[in-house]
C-alpha cells in the first residue's frame, strides 16, 4: 500500500478546514471546518494504522470520533444559547467582551 | 493481545499486496461517468450563458415569488423543538461505535464474563444520562 | 493450548482518585434530580465530600513506589528492532502511572476544585446557576485533570485533556441569561476545538512516525529518528511534535494562543474563572511537562528554544497588557498569562540533564501559584465588583478580606511578606541560570519589576481613602470566608516552609 495519496488527501482536508476556521465568520461554519480538520486526523490515523499493521491508530480514530461528537453537542448548545440572547451566529457580532 | 499482533499484521500485508491494479481500475467507470456529468452540465450552462441576452434591471433581479413583490428577508425562523433530541441522538449513536470492537471479541476465548460486564457498566453510564434527560422533562413532546 | 485470560488486571488503588470523582459526578447528577427544591444546596456538600474523599487513596499511595496500570504486553510494542532489548529492560508501556509527579498534580486539582466549590456554594442562587449541572460538570472536569496527570500514552492524554475542556465550556456558559457568559463560552469553545484539532493532527503524525503511542517507546523512536538518516520521517515527527505542543500551549494560554483568556475569564462566573486559571491550567502544564520531559525528551534541543521564546513572549505580553487593565478579573486574567510565562521557564531547558534537575521549580511554582491565585479570586468574588476603583478604601469596611487580598497580591508580585511568591520566583531564576538561559532570566527580571506596578497599585488602592466608587459590601457567606481562610493558611504555610512545595518533586 502506498500511503502517500491518503496522506496528501488528509493534509488537503486539514488545510481546507484550518483555512475555513481562519476566514469564515459564521460560528456554525467555523465549527464545521473544525469537524473537517478532525476527519482529516481520522484519515491520517487509519492510514498510518494500515501502514504499521497495528490497530492502535484505528482505536485512536474511534476516540477522535467520539470527541468530535461530544464537541458538536456542547458547541451547538453554546451557539443556540448565544443566538437566543443575540439573534446572530456571526463571530463578528460577538463583541460584548471587547474593552 | 499477545497472540493478535502478528496475525493482524499478516492479514494487513496480504490485503495490501493483493491485486491493487484491478481493484482500482473498476473505479475508472465511475471516473468517466463523473467527467461526462461535469461536461454535460458545463456545456448546458455555458451554452445558455453564451446564447441568451443579458440586460439586468433592479426589477428583474428581485426574488421571484409568484408575481408578488417579496417582503422581508429570505431567512425564516422555525421553532426547532427537536434539537435536544438531535443532541441526545448524536451522543448515543456515536457512543455505539465502542460496541463494534467489543462485539468482535467478547465471545472469544480468554475474555469471558468480565468483558460482558464491562460493556454493561459502560451502557449503564449512558443510561444515567438518559434518566437525567427524562427526569428533566426533555423527552416530553411540547 | 489452554488460553489464559486476556482481560487486563486493573490496579484499582491507583485509579481510585479519578474513579471516585467520576462516580461522584454521576451521583451528584442523579441526586440533584431526585432532591426536593429546598434541599438542592446539599449537592454542594456532596461535591465537597467527594473531592475530599478522592484525596484519601492518593495519600495512601504517596509513600510507595508504583509501577502503573493498564499496561500493554511488552512484546506488542515492537521495540526489539531498536535494540532496546534485554540488557536495559523494556520501556514502560503502561497507560496510567500514579507516581509522585501525578500525585502532586492530583492534589493540586482536588484542592483547587475544593476551594472552587466552597467559593461558589453561596453564590449559586444569586447568579441563577443550575446547581446539579454545575457540580456535575465541575467534577467531570476534575476527573479529567486527575487522569491527565497520570496519563502515560498519547490517547489517554488526549481524552483526559478533552474531559477537562468539554465540561469547562459548558461551565463558562452556565449563566444562560447573560449574553456575556454565552459569548465567553463561544470564544473559549471555538479557539479550544480548533487547537484540539491541530493537536490531534500532531498526535496522528507522531504516531505515524513512531508507530507507538506510549511515551517511553515514542521517546526511543524519536531518539532513533533524530539521529538517523530517514529525512522525511524525521520531518514528519518534528511537525507532529510541534503541532501537539500547540494544543497544550493553548491550554496554558501561552502567548500566541492566549487571546481567549481575558474574555473568557471576564464572562464566566468568577469561581469558574478561578478554576480555569488554576486547575485547568495546572492540568495543561502537567501535560506539557509529561510530553516535553518524557515522550519528546530526545527533541529537547528543538523544543527547548521554542518554549524559551514562548515563555519570554508570554510573560512580557501578559504583564504589559495587565498594566492598563481597569477591571479586577481582567487584570487577574492577564496576570495569570504573565505567571504562565514564569512557569514555562524551567521547561525551556535545552538538554535532559538540566531539564530533570530544574523541573521541580515549575512544579513548585504551580503549587504556590494555585494557593495565591485561588485566594485572590476568592476575595474578588466576595467583593463582587468588577472595577478596580471599587477596591479603593476597602480596608476600612472589610479589613480582613483586604488584608488577605493584599497578601495574595504581594505573593503574586513576589515581595515580602509574600515570601511564597519570592521563593517560587527565585527557584525559577535558578532554573534559568542553571540551564544557561541567562537572557531569559534577564527578561524575567524585567517582567517581575513591571508586574510590581500593577500589583502594588491595586494593593495601594485597598488602603486609600474611600470615595464614591467604593463597593459597599456586607459580610461574606461563611463558606466563602472559609475558602479565603484555607487559601490564606496554605499561603502562610508555603511562605514560612517553602521546602514543602520546593521539595515535593
Amino acid at each position: 500500500m502506498n500511503p502517500d495519496n491518503y496522506l496528501f488527501l488528509s493534509a488537503l482536508l486539514f488545510t481546507i478546514g484550518a483555512f475555513g476556521v481562519l476566514i469564515r465568520r459564521n460560528a456554525i461554519v467555523v465549527f464545521m471546518c473544525v469537524e473537517l480538520m478532525l476527519n482529516a486526523v481520522n484519515l491520517t490515523l487509519v492510514t498510518f494504522s494500515r501502514m504499521h499493521g497495528d490497530l492502535t491508530g484505528q482505536v485512536i480514530a474511534f476516540f477522535t470520533m467520539v470527541v468530535a461528537a461530544a464537541e458538536v453537542v456542547v458547541g451547538l448548545a453554546i451557539i443556540v444559547s448565544v443566538f437566543r440572547t443575540r439573534r446572530s451566529a456571526s463571530v463578528d457580532d460577538a463583541n460584548l467582551l471587547k474593552y | 493481545m499477545t497472540g493478535h499482533g502478528p496475525a493482524v499484521a499478516a492479514v494487513g500485508n496480504t490485503a495490501a499486496t493483493g491485486s491493487n491494479g484491478t481493484y482500482f481500475s473498476t473505479y475508472s467507470v465511475v471516473g468517466i461517468l463523473l467527467l461526462l456529468g461535469v461536461a454535460f452540465v458545463a456545456t448546458a450552462f455555458g451554452a445558455n450563458r453564451l446564447l441568451s441576452p443579458h440586460a439586468p434591471s433592479p426589477e428583474k433581479l428581485l426574488t421571484y415569488e409568484c408575481g408578488v413583490d417579496p417582503v422581508g428577508e429570505g431567512w425564516a425562523h422555525t421553532q426547532v423543538r427537536y434539537y435536544v433530541y438531535a443532541f441526545l441522538y448524536a451522543i448515543f449513536a456515536v457512543d455505539a461505535v465502542y460496541l463494534f470492537p467489543w462485539a468482535t471479541i467478547f465471545a472469544a476465548p480468554g475474555f469471558k464474563g468480565t468483558t460482558l460486564v464491562e460493556m454493561f457498566v459502560f451502557l449503564g453510564f449512558l443510561a444515567v444520562g438518559l434518566l437525567y434527560a427524562y427526569k428533566k422533562g426533555v423527552l416530553a413532546w411540547l | 493450548m489452554a488460553i489464559s485470560s486476556l482481560v487486563q488486571n486493573v490496579s484499582y488503588a491507583q485509579i481510585a482518585a479519578p474513579l471516585i470523582v467520576a462516580a461522584g459526578a454521576v451521583a451528584v447528577l442523579v441526586a440533584e434530580v431526585f432532591l426536593p427544591v429546598r434541599r438542592k444546596q446539599l449537592v454542594s456538600w456532596l461535591s465537597l465530600v467527594v473531592l475530599a474523599g478522592a484525596a484519601a487513596p492518593d495519600i495512601a499511595l504517596w509513600p510507595g513506589r508504583t509501577t502503573g496500570t493498564f499496561c500493554m504486553p511488552q512484546s506488542a510494542a515492537g521495540l526489539y528492532s531498536l535494540g532496546a532489548g534485554e540488557p536495559h529492560g523494556m520501556p514502560s508501556t503502561c497507560s496510567y502511572v500514579a507516581d509522585r509527579f501525578a500525585l502532586i498534580f492530583q492534589f493540586v486539582a482536588l484542592a483547587g476544585a475544593f476551594i472552587v466549590v466552597l467559593m461558589s456554594a453561596a453564590s449559586m442562587k444569586r447568579d441563577r446557576i443550575p446547581t446539579g449541572e454545575y457540580h456535575f460538570l465541575l467534577l467531570s472536569s476534575v476527573a479529567g485533570a486527575l487522569v491527565l496527570a497520570a496519563a502515560r500514552d498519547l490517547i489517554t492524554l488526549t481524552i483526559a485533556l478533552e474531559t477537562v475542556s468539554l465540561p469547562a465550556f459548558a461551565l463558562v456558559g452556565l449563566k444562560r441569561w447573560s449574553g456575556r457568559s454565552s459569548e465567553a463560552a463561544l470564544k473559549f469553545f471555538l479557539v479550544s476545538v480548533a487547537s484540539t484539532a491541530v493537536m490531534l493532527f500532531g498526535i496522528s503524525l507522531v504516531y505515524g512516525a513512531t508507530g507507538n503511542v506510549h511515551f517511553a517507546p515514542v521517546a526511543l523512536h524519536l531518539h532513533a529518528l533524530s539521529s538517523g538518516t530517514n529525512g522525511p520521517m524525521r520531518h514528519l515527527a518534528y511537525l507532529g511534535v510541534g503541532m501537539t505542543l500547540v494544543g497544550f500551549g493553548f491550554k496554558v494560554s501561552a502567548v500566541p494562543f492566549h487571546f481567549w483568556t481575558p474574555d473568557t475569564y471576564a464572562g464566566a462566573p468568577v469561581p469558574i474563572a478561578a478554576y480555569l486559571s488554576v486547575v485547568s491550567k495546572a492540568a495543561g502544564f502537567a501535560g506539557l511537562i509529561l510530553l516535553t520531559g518524557t515522550a519528546f525528551s530526545p527533541l529537547l534541543d528543538k523544543t527547548g528554544p521554542l518554549l524559551a521564546v514562548l515563555a519570554a513572549l508570554t510573560m512580557s505580553l501578559g504583564n504589559l497588557v495587565a498594566l492598563r487593565q481597569q477591571d479586577a478579573v481582567r487584570l487577574l486574567a492577564w496576570s495569570t498569562i504573565g505567571q504562565a510565562g514564569y512557569i514555562l521557564v524551567p521547561l525551556a531547558a535545552h538538554d535532559s540533564v538540566s531539564y530533570t534537575k530544574h523541573i521541580n521549580a515549575s512544579v513548585a511554582y504551580i503549587i504556590m501559584y494555585a494557593a495565591m491565585n485561588l485566594g485572590a479570586f476568592a476575595v474578588v468574588h466576595s467583593v463582587h465588583a468588577t472595577s478596580l476603583d471599587a477596591y479603593r478604601g476597602l480596608a476600612k469596611t472589610r479589613p480582613l478580606a483586604s488584608a488577605a487580598l493584599a497578601f495574595f497580591l504581594l505573593c503574586l508580585a513576589g515581595l515580602p511578606p509574600g515570601l511564597m511568591g519570592l521563593f517560587a520566583k527565585v527557584a525559577v531564576f535558578g532554573a534559568a541560570a542553571g540551564s544557561h538561559l541567562v537572557w531569559l532570566a534577564v527578561v524575567m527580571a524585567v517582567n517581575v519589576v513591571i508586574a510590581l506596578y500593577y500589583y502594588l497599585s491595586w494593593t495601594a488602592r485597598l488602603f486609600a481613602a474611600p470615595d464614591a466608587a467604593t463597593a459597599s459590601v456586607g459580610r461574606s457567606p461563611a463558606t466563602l470566608r472559609f475558602a479565603i481562610g484555607l487559601t490564606m493558611l496554605a499561603a502562610v504555610v508555603f511562605s514560612v516552609w517553602p521546602q514543602s512545595a520546593l521539595g515535593a518533586f
